[in-house]
Order: C-alpha cells, then sequence, then structure tokens
C-alpha cells in the first residue's frame, strides 16, 4: 500500500467514525434527548426574570397579599404577554400563594366552627374541628417551606434582575414575614381555642354548681371522691348531666341526684403534674336551653406521683448487626419501684424492650444498617401507675472492627505459568470466619471465599506478549458479617515472560543479522579503498582486476592512470596522500593531460564515495580519459 | 513506508493508551464518566454471569442502553427476587423494557424535565428534593432527567420543585399545556424480597456530579456492597476500536498467534534485510 493512501485511511478512519454521532443527530431519529451536558460547561441560567420590567408588578402585586387579588393576579398573569417560562414561575408563585391563602381562609373556618362547636357544648365537634385545622396548619406549614424556598431562590438571583423588581423582592421579604406573622396567630388561635371553652351565657335562670373533692391530695390512678351539687334558684336540678375535666381531658361525665346533688368516684388520671385543675361544667341541653344558663366550677387538686430515675451503663463503641450488653438502673422516690417497661432505640430506631427490676442487663442488638460515626441510644422507662416516665440519651459510637489480612504470595513469577497466593484473615487476633477476597491482578479480576479465617487461590497465566515488570496484585477483603470493617492489601509481582523474552531476543538477533550481512554485503561491494601508495607498490592491477562492472572499470582505468604517472613522472607519494592532493601534486608535470587525469580522479572519487553506482556510460569516459593521459605522457 | 508505519503505530498507541470517554464507562475519568464513584464506594463491574444469586445487602446499578436478552432479564429478575436493590438508572434509555419485564408498573418517561427555577446553573440542572431522615428536606441536582410516571405516592422517595416541568415539545422553555411539578424523580417499588429503585436520571453518579450528590448517593445505597452492571454504558467507536485490539491482542498471545508472530520474526527480517536485498 502507498505511504500516502495508508495515511488516507489511518486517519479517515477515526473521522468517518467520529462523525458518526453527528450523523445520527442530523439524519436520525426526529428527537434524541441528551442524557446529560457538561455541568463545568454549562453557562449560567439566562435569566427566565430578563422580562421583569413587565413582571415586577405582577410579581409585586402577587406579594402584596389577599386572596382576592392573589386571584385577580392568576387573570394578570393569564393575560400578561410573558416569555412562558417566567410565566410558569409567576403561575406557580400565585398558585403556591393562592393554596397558602386558601389555606389560611380553611385555618379561619375551621377555627370558626370549632369555637362554634364549643358554644354549642359540641364537644366531640368541636375537637374533629381542631383535628382538621391541625391538618390544615400542617398543609400551610408545608406551603409557607416551599414558598420560602422558592423565594429563597429567586432572591438568589437578584443580583441579574434589574432595578425595578429590587422593590417586589423587598416585599417578597415582606410576605414572609407576613406568612410567619399569621403563622403564629393560627398558633396562638389554637391555643386559644381551650380557653374559648366557656359555658355559654344565654338567656335564662342562672346556676349554680358547686364541687367539692374529699381530699386535697391523691396518688394518680388511684379515685377521688367528689361531691357537690347542681343548683337554680337555690333548688337542686334533679337528672342533669355534668362533664367532668381532669386537666383539660374529658373525665367522664354523671348525673345528678334527686336533690341536685352529686357524689362521685372518678379515677384520677395517670397525669406527672404536681397539681391539676378539676373541673365540672353543666351545659343546658334539651328543653333546659334558654331555660337555665350553663355553669361550672373548679379547683386544683395536688397529684402525688413518684419520680423515676434512670441511669444507662452503655459501653462507648458498638458495632453494626451485633449486639452489646448495656445495663439500665431504674430507681424512683419511695415506694420502690417495680418491673418497669424500658425500650432502647439506637439511631432513632427501636431495637430492644424488656421488663426490669431495678438493676437490669439489656440485650441491644445494633441493626446492621445503622450508620457509622456517633449515635444516639436513648432508653426510655415508660411511666406505670404512679411512676412518671423518664429516659435517658447516651452517645454511642458505631464502629467496625478493623481487619487484617495477611497475604502471602511471591515475588516473581514466570508468563507463561501460574500465581499463587494464600492469606488468613483475622479481626482482635481472631481468624474471620466468613467474608469473600476480592483479586484483581492486572486483567485478571476474581473473588476468593474465605474459610476459617484463610483462603487460598492460584490462576494461570496465559501465554502473553508483555514483555515483563512489576505487576500490582490488589487484595480486598469484603466482610459478611456487617460489624467487620473492609480491608485492602496491595503488592507487587514481578513478571518474567519467557516467551516475550524470546521472542524479542529472536527479533533483536534476526535484525542484528539482517543489518551485518547487509553490511558485510556492501563492505565487499566497495572494499578496498586503496590509498596512491598503493599504486606505487603496484598493487593496482590486483584491485582493477578482483572488480567487475563499471565501478570495476573506473577504479582499473583510475589506478592504471596513477601508476603509468607515478612511473614516467618518477613521482613519490606519502601512504596518507589522498587522490586530490595526487591530482593537485601531478597537475603542472601533466600538462595537457592535466584536465583529463582531473576529471579521471574525480570519477574515481564518486565511484568509492557516492552511493549512486556509475554505469556503462561513466565507464566507457573512464576508459578515454585513462587513454588520454596515456597518451599525453607517452606523447611528452 | 517508515513514516506510515510510525503513522500507524502512533494511531495505535493512541487509541490503547487514551481513557475511556464513553458515558458512564467505569473507567472514564472525565466528566461524564464513573470511574470517581466506582473507586470510592469500591463497585465491582459485574456482567450477567457474575450477579450474584443472593442479592441480600447488594446493590446492582443498571444504566439500560437498549433492552436486556431473556437471560440477561432473568439474571435481574432472580437477583431482585432474592433480596438484592436493583438500582434502575435511566433517563432516555431502555428502562421501561426493564421495569415492564420485572412487572414493575412505574415507567421513564423519557421526555426531559427542567425547572426554570430551583436548579443549579440553568434549568437543564434541577434540584430535586429527598428525605434523609423523617421532617428532614435535602437537595440533589440532576443533569437532563426525565420524571418517572405511573408511580404509587408511597413509593415516591424524591420529588422535582413544583416549578419544574415537562418538556413535551422539546422546545426548551414551558408551553401553555405542558404538565408541570412536582414530579417523581425517584421510586422505590417492593418485589418479592427485593426492592426496585427507579432513578429518573443516572447522570447523579457522574464524575462531575458526584460531588454535590454524595449525600443522595449515600442516602441511596446506604451501605450495600455496590455492583454496576457491565452493559451499563454502550460502546463508542473509540471503545470498539479498543476493544478491536484487546481481541488482537488476545489472538498474539495465543500459543497459535505468538507461534505466528515468531514466525514472522524470523521471516520478515531475512525478507527485508537480507543480503540479496540491492539499493
Amino acid at each position: 500500500m502507498k505511504p500516502r493512501l495508508l495515511f488516507v485511511v489511518a486517519f479517515s478512519l477515526p473521522l468517518l467514525l467520529a462523525s458518526r454521532p453527528l450523523f445520527l443527530s442530523l439524519y436520525g431519529e426526529a428527537r434524541v434527548y441528551q442524557p446529560h451536558s457538561n455541568p463545568a460547561a454549562a453557562a449560567l441560567s439566562s435569566n427566565p426574570l430578563t422580562a421583569l420590567p413587565m413582571g415586577g408588578a405582577i410579581l409585586g402585586a402577587l406579594i402584596s397579599g389577599a386572596t382576592v387579588e392573589l386571584q385577580d393576579l392568576k387573570v394578570l398573569v393569564n393575560e400578561a404577554n410573558l416569555p412562558p417560562t417566567f410565566r410558569l414561575i409567576a403561575k406557580q408563585m400565585v398558585e403556591l400563594s393562592v393554596n397558602l391563602m386558601d389555606t389560611l381562609k380553611y385555618i379561619g373556618i375551621a377555627l370558626q366552627e370549632t369555637e362554634s362547636a364549643l358554644d354549642q357544648g359540641l364537644l366531640e365537634k368541636s375537637k374533629e374541628q381542631l383535628g382538621r385545622t391541625q391538618a390544615l396548619i400542617q398543609q400551610g406549614d408545608d406551603l409557607v417551606a416551599e414558598l420560602q424556598a422558592a423565594t429563597d431562590q429567586l432572591i438568589r438571583i437578584v443580583p441579574v434582575v434589574q432595578a425595578p423588581l429590587s422593590d417586589a423582592f423587598a416585599q417578597f421579604e415582606q410576605e414572609r414575614e407576613r406568612f410567619r406573622t399569621l403563622w403564629q396567630r393560627y398558633q396562638s388561635r389554637i391555643g386559644g381555642v381551650k380557653e374559648q371553652i366557656a359555658i355559654v351565657e344565654e338567656q335564662g335562670t342562672p346556676t349554680a354548681l358547686l364541687m367539692n373533692p374529699t381530699q386535697p391530695d391523691v396518688i394518680v390512678g388511684q379515685n377521688l371522691l367528689v361531691t357537690g351539687i347542681l343548683s337554680a334558684g337555690g333548688e337542686g336540678l334533679p337528672g342533669r348531666d355534668v362533664e367532668l375535666f381532669f386537666g383539660e381531658r374529658p373525665a367522664g361525665s354523671f348525673t345528678t341526684e334527686d336533690d341536685g346533688s352529686f357524689t362521685i368516684q372518678m379515677p384520677v388520671p395517670l397525669l406527672y403534674v404536681p397539681s391539676a385543675q378539676l373541673e365540672a361544667r353543666y351545659i343546658p341541653q334539651g328543653e333546659d336551653n334558654g331555660v337555665f344558663r350553663g355553669s361550672s366550677a373548679a379547683t386544683d387538686v395536688k397529684l402525688i406521683y413518684f419520680a423515676t430515675s434512670l441511669q444507662v451503663e452503655a459501653p462507648a463503641a458498638a458495632y453494626p448487626g451485633r449486639s452489646m450488653i448495656i445495663i439500665a438502673n431504674i430507681d424512683a422516690t419511695r415506694p420502690p419501684s417495680p418491673e418497669r417497661r424500658v425500650t432502647v432505640a439506637v439511631a432513632g430506631t427501636q431495637v430492644a424492650e424488656a421488663q426490669c427490676g431495678r438493676r437490669c442487663e439489656l440485650t441491644v442488638p445494633i441493626p446492621p444498617d445503622t450508620p457509622l460515626g456517633e449515635q444516639w441510644l436513648s432508653a426510655i422507662v415508660a411511666a406505670e401507675g404512679p411512676y412518671d416516665e423518664v429516659s435517658q440519651d447516651v452517645t454511642l459510637s458505631i464502629t467496625q472492627i478493623p481487619v487484617r489480612v495477611d497475604l502471602r504470595t511471591s515475588f516473581w513469577t514466570f508468563v507463561p505459568g501460574e500465581v499463587r497466593l494464600q492469606g488468613s484473615v483475622d479481626a482482635s487476633s481472631e481468624p474471620v470466619e466468613q467474608g469473600a477476597i476480592a483479586v484483581r491482578f492486572g486483567a485478571l479480576s476474581d473473588t476468593l471465599a474465605v474459610q476459617g479465617g484463610v483462603f487460598s487461590g492460584h490462576w494461570d497465566l496465559p501465554p502473553s506478549l508483555v514483555i515483563g515488570g512489576p505487576q500490582p496484585l490488589e487484595v480486598t477483603f469484603r466482610p459478611k458479617d456487617p460489624w467487620l470493617a473492609q480491608a485492602a492489601v496491595r503488592r507487587s509481582v514481578f513478571f518474567v515472560n519467557l516467551w516475550s523474552s524470546v521472542l524479542l531476543a529472536a527479533i533483536l538477533a534476526m535484525a542484528s543479522m539482517g543489518y551485518v550481512a547487509r553490511r558485510t554485503w556492501h563492505e565487499k561491494q566497495r572494499r578496498p579503498v586503496p590509498s596512491v601508495a598503493m599504486a606505487v607498490q603496484n598493487q593496482q592491477g590486483r584491485v582493477a582486476t578482483s572488480q567487475t562492472g563499471s565501478w570495476g572499470v573506473i577504479v582499473g582505468e583510475f589506478w592504471r592512470a596513477v601508476h603509468l604517472v607515478t612511473r614516467l613522472l618518477s613521482i613519490q607519494a606519502r601512504p596518507s596522500t589522498t587522490l586530490r592532493e595526487f591530482s593537485a601534486l601531478v597537475e603542472r608535470r601533466l600538462g595537457g593531460a592535466s584536465q583529463a587525469f582531473q576529471r579521471l580522479t574525480w570519477m574515481m572519487e564518486e565511484a568509492l564515495y557516492s552511493p549512486r553506482r556509475p554505469d556503462a556510460a561513466q565507464a566507457k569516459e573512464a576508459e578515454v580519459l585513462a587513454k588520454e593521459v596515456e597518451r599525453t605522457i607517452k606523447d611528452a | 513506508m517508515a513514516t506510515s508505519t510510525a503513522a500507524v503505530i502512533f494511531l495505535v498507541a493512541l487509541l490503547w493508551f487514551y481513557p475511556s470517554s464513553q458515558d458512564f464507562a467505569p473507567d472514564n475519568p472525565f466528566w461524564n464518566g464513573l470511574e470517581k464513584f466506582v473507586q470510592e464506594r469500591d463497585v465491582k463491574v459485574v456482567s450477567a454471569e457474575a450477579v450474584p444469586e443472593d442479592g441480600v445487602g447488594q446493590v446492582l446499578i443498571l444504566v439500560p442502553r437498549g433492552p436486556l436478552s431473556p437471560l440477561e432479564q432473568a439474571t435481574v429478575q432472580r437477583f431482585v427476587s432474592s433480596g438484592g436493590a436493583l438500582m434502575l438508572m435511566d433517563d432516555f434509555g431502555g428502562g421501561n423494557e426493564i421495569a415492564r419485564g420485572l412487572g414493575v408498573e412505574a415507567r421513564f418517561s423519557g421526555k426531559p424535565y427542567l425547572d426554570p427555577l430551583v436548579n443549579t446553573k440553568n434549568q437543564q440542572f434541577p434540584k430535586a428534593t429527598f428525605q434523609p431522615q423523617a421532617g428532614q428536606r435535602a437537595f440533589f441536582t440532576m443533569n437532563q432527567p426525565t420524571i418517572l410516571e405511573g408511580v404509587s405516592p408511597e413509593d415516591v422517595l424524591a420529588t422535582s420543585s413544583r416549578f419544574s416541568f415537562l418538556d413535551e415539545n422539546g422546545n426548551k422553555r414551558w408551553d401553555s399545556g405542558e404538565p408541570t411539578g412536582p414530579f417523581a424523580v425517584v421510586a422505590r417499588v417492593l418485589l418479592g424480597q427485593g426492592q426496585v429503585v427507579l432513578v429518573a436520571d443516572p447522570s447523579v453518579l457522574t464524575n462531575s456530579m458526584l460531588g454535590q450528590n454524595r449525600e443522595f448517593v449515600d442516602w441511596l445505597m446506604k451501605r450495600r456492597t455496590v455492583m454496576l452492571y457491565s452493559g451499563s454504558w454502550s460502546k463508542s467507536p473509540q471503545a470498539e476500536a479498543k476493544q478491536a485490539l484487546g481481541n488482537g491482542r488476545d489472538v498474539l498471545a495465543s500459543p497459535l498467534g505468538l507461534a505466528a508472530v515468531l514466525t514472522l520474526s524470523v521471516v520478515l527480517p531475512i525478507f527485508f534485510l537480507g543480503p540479496w536485498q540491492r539499493d
């Protein structure tokens, strides 16, 4: 193949292959999405808010507040001639704001209905409305978070926005504050709902409700005897339902006796607070509506409970997938603490539960997927009768046991041949029973099983053209047990490739032989390169006759002429005299033949030193020149 | 002749030593490769034959570039059924065929979603939200992703912002009628004892994106052993040429090939440099 053609093929092939994606993109499917692009080379967003002189008014109005205006804004956004992407942002901001405003509106409605239900004494309905309000507040919270994230992004790109919108973004901040204020207001409204629970003062005869606990303090969980009377105008009201609340929790209801009195024994809820309010409420219902007014009575009851103390003793470090023992010391103010239910959580996941006396050991399994690092271990002693709940958090360092891999292999190997390795894996001086050893050795990749803490393997190294040298051997231990750490060992094995070494030696030897043969051939072709002195010693005859062809003719004719000149003109040449020096030496004495001799000398030099081989015409010319020199000398 | 031989040798050497630049290739050190991810997580590249039968505690990442063969599909199915987690990461590839084969109803839309507001750099790099822990929100960045369709709300693990939109006509701007976010971009479907996690953008793992997505990747992979399916990147002309060179090297390394090389190494010098060669 011609070199030029080879070049064309060599360089055009990659270009042809590289042009394939271009070809596909031009003539392939109608739409081919790019899976990704280089983020480092990606341009910063050409801001969709470039149309902000136009959109500023919308955004400014958008954040101004009222629901009605937001609804108007939706129309405005739809009608405005905005770039599509900006229209999307504005639309979504409006939607987000409308959703938030709607949510706030529904919260207001739900709270209003709660108040109304409470006014009517419909506690179940008011509870239901409060639950709905709480869900709406959660939804509003999510919307506020999303809106804040969006405004943060907008503020991030404020610097590239022109001045007309700077006011709008300032208003965004104010609006955010307004949302926060609203949120706080709703929080306070929810908190205030209970306060708004009051007996509705209606038209009718006032009633009086008297209530007396029979004891000033009580142990939580025990019964409390309460007596009292409901009366109107000094007369007891029989058969009326009275609701009881203990620490704002419904605690049951009772019906008054024939004389309006009541005596009830109520269980005291498990409230672990120093005191709680006991409240009785009479709400006129049915025929009593409009006849009697509601009334209530409240008194503080001192609660007795026993504070629990907990002290957890846990090791400083734990390992994923392994269990550890912790000790829980539980105590309480008198009387002595009974058996208590203890739950233990690690990194937020409950992992153990047990009934414990004053001191107990708990086996705590650490989940295998527990993140490494500092984690919380939380122990909780549940409330039990008059004993309150207590918890303690301790810091636990989740870590893995370091693993040591002892690898034994030879430092060098032949190719082709095999490589053997064996070793052991131990953790804390104990052999690791299970795991896998991943081996990477050049292009070789394999996995060995660890059994009983040891592993071994060998691989055949096929014939290869790799000359030799060091080859990295990487061994990585992958534990099966999550409490063990991964470990890696790296060694280097020296390759000695007999095949390729022999091959290389053969190539070098053959190349050397070829070179020597070629040099020898050329040496023989051009040998000898005689000096002029040889002509003096009459050795030129052998020189001339030992050669053949045009080269031999020229050399022979030149030496014949030199021999003639030295003999007839009695010239003595030194061995170091060059052909050209000799020509100059005899130039004057040759007279008319000097030019012919000079030309013959040049031809001799060309024959000796030029890579170009003389042809027959030159050989003929040499004969003519030599004869001219001979004739001239003889004539002289 | 000598010049052209040198050129060919130079080209071959260039092909051999120049690193892969193919999308998602594990040895690609450039922006679109997975070299950093593979090294950091000690990811093992596995073929269909090397996928373990017991998938417990292991993640198999699959970036499909086309439908799987029946054997490959069966291997993946077995891996998931045995308790493994298949991370099916796709945007515009053949992920739907695999999802269908696994009996998963969720699908990759195959159309790009853009987010002109909640993004890094520009709308082609949208930020999506996930919950590393209950009550927490965190972002990760995607690179020209698509969205998931047909996902049950309880299966969604990460979503785009509501300012995102599905660019159905590919004009890189929102047009009236084009769906807007939030969209599901990561979802988990329980299957047998294992699970299939669909991620609507494989580029979150690339060298150029990993730095800003490390929390997301750690959360997604947890502490499981990670494997990368070897069919996860298509072969470029360069990769094919490298493969061809590798095959050629294998042939030469075989006993027959070596014998041929030895013979040629003897014959050629004699032929070209022998004494009968004249100027």
